[in-house]
């Protein structure tokens, strides 16, 4: 036979089993829709980061994440799809068609619908992602950065790896049709499901993962490592996630229904059994319901909380308003050349006050201080420098006399001879009574865990070196210097900082002049001038991208959940109606039979946001110890963030019930 | 009084645009007693399953009355309806209506279960159905693992857990193989003699064979009924089938 007949007969088919076809045709275009969005963000992401590596990594791991779903929820809608055709490929079999001709008639079936719906999905992808970005520039006034342009490496791998799956759909269609015997075939749609077998493994498997997950998220220490360990984590629990539902909640159904006490009972004897039966199907559904859930919540509380935390976010990093500093024009080797670089230092502070004066603002809270920096490792309680650059081992090093800290953080260390004074925000390098620079030993008068507060942040390991005099930072630089060349970031600095007041648009002015003017002033030796208001302009305009991003996100994922929901809603529909439909038979009211549904779907719909809401719980940690890396410590307003935006997804999350639940009601018919 | 009385009932279908009436029920009296079993036969579009319906409240009647064991169905309220089929009725239905999420045994405890029974109380009962009809040993098999029979027998033992004061059977033979027709019958015989009312609806003359009575009826009305008194399932049988030919010669004089 013709090729031409298959085709035309694939056609027919698809367009006389439309209830079946079309509703798989939405969810695949949909799916392929929102793997595409994804996509090429992620692969535009670069343009909004700027070198923000971590951000870059979260994008490309969702995009994985997104392609593990879609793969699971077309392979499972196929299923259902190919449980309702089984009987028509049966009559096929007996009119006359061997088991080759339907393979040919369902791979054209495939490569239409297929085609079709990676077509759909693409073209709705790229006009939503488009109207999206033109309605959130226009509603917030955003700039965003990212362009949005249409990438054909994008298209390329998105159509690629949709016709894998579809591919791989058409292989297990056929090995299906393979496998049955005509007669088998035709019975398939009305056979009833086999009572699902309690996989103990597996379900054992899916427990053991998620708790590694959690595991994993609790008991992380190190936000360096936190970033990798959290793909690992989230992988484990996206997994476990699958296997609970899929074996676990059969397993749980199957302890229920031992326990006779329970089981019998009027509304448990209908759920617990039917859910039994249906969880096989609805596992995989619920499961991505669930993931989708977390994966919504945990991308808009970040996102909101580090659109809101900006501010604190610069103050970690720039706590003063403005912040010169001053180095020499060589090394720094004795006193004499301490005190130039004191005195460029005045000069610069001078040219401040100056523009200041002009510009009507006043400065206060000056903090001006000399400092020896230098960054280095850390490891088997000695300092050293390689290439290797761990950032376990990092230690960032500041060498002041004792006076200007007291000065600066307001504190009292009594300054001796001779002696210094070590603190620290980690207790791994207060080793040793005395301080060990290669082969020279410093005595020590005191060494002391703190908190900081001011100079940085808490999460890379700051040591500082307390010293009676300027002569004591020179022998330091030295020893530092003396373990290998070049040391990162080192030498000698005279800080000039202090903070602004007047009013912001006068100080976001000062800060837009500043490096200007100390041009004109023709100040010597500026190596770098911070100002926060610029910064702050700076940052909101990226975490403008950032925001839009996790927002954009969020709502595809809150489409697609949205999505899985109604199919489930209908698909079961079907199959209940005759269930329902029977006990009204054998004396069950309508009202009873409402209330029975009602309490079936509530179970259904609660069990994900349950889940998901236990994911989030074990997943704060860990997220919040990367936000810290990313300087947001303000964990307030991170854990309003993340309890408001589950609140809010709770609420949307029933809506969405509530209006399918309806399609459900009409389907079962009562009312 | 009679334990179930049907008094003057009538069923009017109206189509949907209300031109058409078409009459289903005419005017059906009968009465049947505690313990009776009853058969009502008819040919396709007789009336028969309308009668049942309108019997199991499932339909209610235009007009007329139903009476059952002093209690007269139209004087329940809708909410109640449910409640007094479950308590009050039991139903076997040709295509066996059980859940395929259930075993045999879970199906036939549903009514218990649903009206609130604890398991310790049913799971005496439901051996004991068991046990009538003979599926003591395929109670924990599933829908999909029996014969048609075995099914029609489970669901028979649905109707008769609840202990209701009515059977209703409607074509309980029609989708089984003889053989199979024949162990149901002798379920509902032993069920019967064990003191049950089972009014059934067939258009067998084999099932109608086995009742206590059969009731003719045509064009919405009773126009005959046959006693067995003393005659054996064979002479029933013969005389049933003599009343099917004249009813059929009827006809063909008629037209």
């Amino acid at each position: 036979m013709k090729n031409g007949l298959y085709r035309k007969l694939a056609w027919n088919n698809i367009r006389k089993n439309q209830s079946t076809f079309l509703p798989f045709g939405i969810v695949a275009s949909c799916v392929v829709a929102v793997f595409y969005m994804i996509f090429s963000i992620s692969a535009q992401s670069d343009a909004v980061y700027q070198g923000q590596q971590s951000m870059e990594m979260i994008l490309k791991f969702g995009t994985i994440v997104v392609g593990i779903v879609a793969a699971v929820i077309l392979l499972y809608t196929n299923r259902f799809v190919m449980k309702q055709r089984t009987k028509e490929f049966g009559l096929y079999n007996i009119l006359g068609l061997e088991k080759k001709h339907i393979a040919k008639v369902i791979f054209w079936e495939t490569a239409i619908v297929g085609l079709g719906s990676i077509l759909i999905g693409l073209l709705a992808g790229m006009l939503f992602s488009k109207l999206l970005f033109l309605i959130f520039i226009n509603m917030l006034g955003l700039k965003s950065k990212i362009p949005f342009r249409i990438s054909y490496q994008v298209l390329a791998v998105s159509i690629g790896i949709f016709a894998l799956i579809f591919a791989i759909n058409m292989f297990f269609n056929d090995l299906r049709i393979a496998r049955l015997k005509p007669v088998e075939m035709l019975r398939e749609s009305a056979a009833g499901e086999k009572e699902p077998k309690a996989k103990w493994v597996i379900a054992l498997l899916g427990v053991v993962m998620v708790a590694a997950g959690y595991y994993i998220s609790v008991t992380t220490e190190n936000p360096m490592k936190a970033l990798n360990l959290f793909f690992v984590a989230v992988l484990l629990v996206i997994l476990g996630t699958y296997c609970l539902f899929m074996a676990g909640s059969i397993a749980f159904l199957k302890l229920l229904k031992k326990n006779k006490k329970f089981y019998y009972h009027k509304t448990h004897f209908v759920n617990v059994s039917g859910m039994l039966f249906r969880m096989k199907q609805n596992a995989m559904g619920l499961a991505s319901i669930c993931i989708l859930s977390t994966i919504v919540i945990v991308t808009l509380s970040t996102t909101i909380s580090l659109f809101v935390g900006i501010d604190d976010e610069r103050r970690v990093r720039y706590p003063k308003d403005v912040d010169i500093r001053v180095v020499a024009d060589e090394k720094v080797k004795d006193e004499k050349m301490v005190q130039q670089l004191e005195q460029r230092g005045e000069r610069a502070r001078e040219a401040a006050l100056r523009l200041a004066a002009k510009q009507k603002v006043k400065i206060k809270a000056e903090e001006v201080y000399t400092v020896y920096e230098a960054s280095l490792f850390w490891k088997n309680n000695r300092f050293y420098m390689d290439q290797s650059y761990d950032l376990d081992t990092l230690v960032n090093v500041s060498v002041m006399t004792v006076r200007d800290y007291n000065a600066v953080t307001k504190t009292k260390y009594k300054a001796t001879k001779g002696k210094y004074i070590v603190l620290t925000n980690k207790d791994t390098i207060l080793y040793g009574d005395d301080l060990q620079i290669g082969e020279q030993t410093f005595a020590c008068k005191q060494k002391g865990l703190i908190y900081l507060k001011r100079f940085a942040d808490n999460y890379s390991q700051q040591l500082f070196i307390l010293v009676p005099d300027t002569k004591d930072m020179l022998t330091l630089q030295h020893a530092f210097e003396g373990l290998a060349k070049p040391l990162m970031y080192s030498g000698m600095k005279r800080k000039v900082t202090f903070d602004l007041s007047g009013s912001k648009k006068a100080k976001t002015v000062y800060g837009s002049k500043i490096g200007d003017w100390m041009e004109t002033e023709k100040v010597e030796g500026i190596s770098l001038i911070e100002d926060y208001y610029t910064t702050l302009q700076t940052a909101l305009n990226l975490y403008a991208s950032v925001f839009f991003i996790g927002i954009f996100i969020g709502i595809i994922f809150l489409g697609a959940t949205v999505l899985i929901i109604y199919y489930k809603q209908v698909s079961e529909g079907y199959e209940d109606r005759k269930n329902f439909r029977i006990m009204a038979k054998i004396g069950l009211s309508n009202q009873e039979i409402n209330q029975m549904i009602r309490s079936q779907i509530r179970l259904v719909f609660l069990l994900p946001l349950l889940v998901a809401g236990m994911h989030i719980c074990f997943a704060y940690p860990i997220i919040r110890k990367i936000m810290a890396m990313m300087n947001l410590t303000n964990e307030k307003l991170f854990v309003m963030a993340t309890v408001g935006t589950c609140f809010v997804f709770a609420g949307v999350y029933l809506i969405v019930y509530k209006l399918t639940s309806r399609v459900y009601y009409r389907l079962v018919g009562t009312r | 009084m009679a334990f179930l009385e049907v008094k003057n009932v009538k069923k009017v279908y109206t189509t949907r645009f209300g031109t058409n009436k078409v009459e289903a029920l005419k005017n059906v009296n009968f009465t049947a007693e505690k313990g009776e079993y009853l058969a009502i036969m008819g040919e396709s579009g007789s009336g028969k399953t309308t009668l049942l319906n309108v019997l199991a409240s499932i339909d209610k009647a235009s007009s007329g009355k139903i009476i059952l064991n002093g209690k007269e169905m139209d004087t329940i309220k809708d909410k109640e309806l449910a409640q007094f089929r479950r308590e009050h009725l039991g139903f076997v239905f040709q295509d066996f209506n059980l859940l395929d999420s259930f075993t045999l045994g879970e199906n036939i405890c549903l009514p218990l279960v649903l009206a609130g029974k604890k398991y310790p109380q049913i799971e005496p009962q439901l051996q004991e159905v068991a046990r009538k009809v003979n599926i003591t040993e395929l109670l924990g098999k599933y829908p999909y693992e029996v014969s048609g029979g075995q099914k029609q027998r489970a669901a028979v033992c649905r109707a008769i857990i609840t202990r209701p004061e009515l059977i209703l059977a409607d074509e309980p033979t029609g989708a089984l193989d003889s053989r199979s027709s024949n162990e149901l019958l002798d379920a509902f015989e032993n069920i019967h003699q064990s003191g049950q009312t089972i009014v059934m609806v067939t258009h067998s003359t084999a099932a109608a064979a086995r009742a206590g009575r059969v009731l003719f009826i045509k064009d919405g009305e009773i126009y005959h009924q046959i006693y067995r008194g003393d005659m054996t399932n064979d002479m029933m049988y013969k005389k049933i089938s003599d009343t099917l030919t004249l009813l059929l010669e009827q006809n063909g004089r008629e037209i």
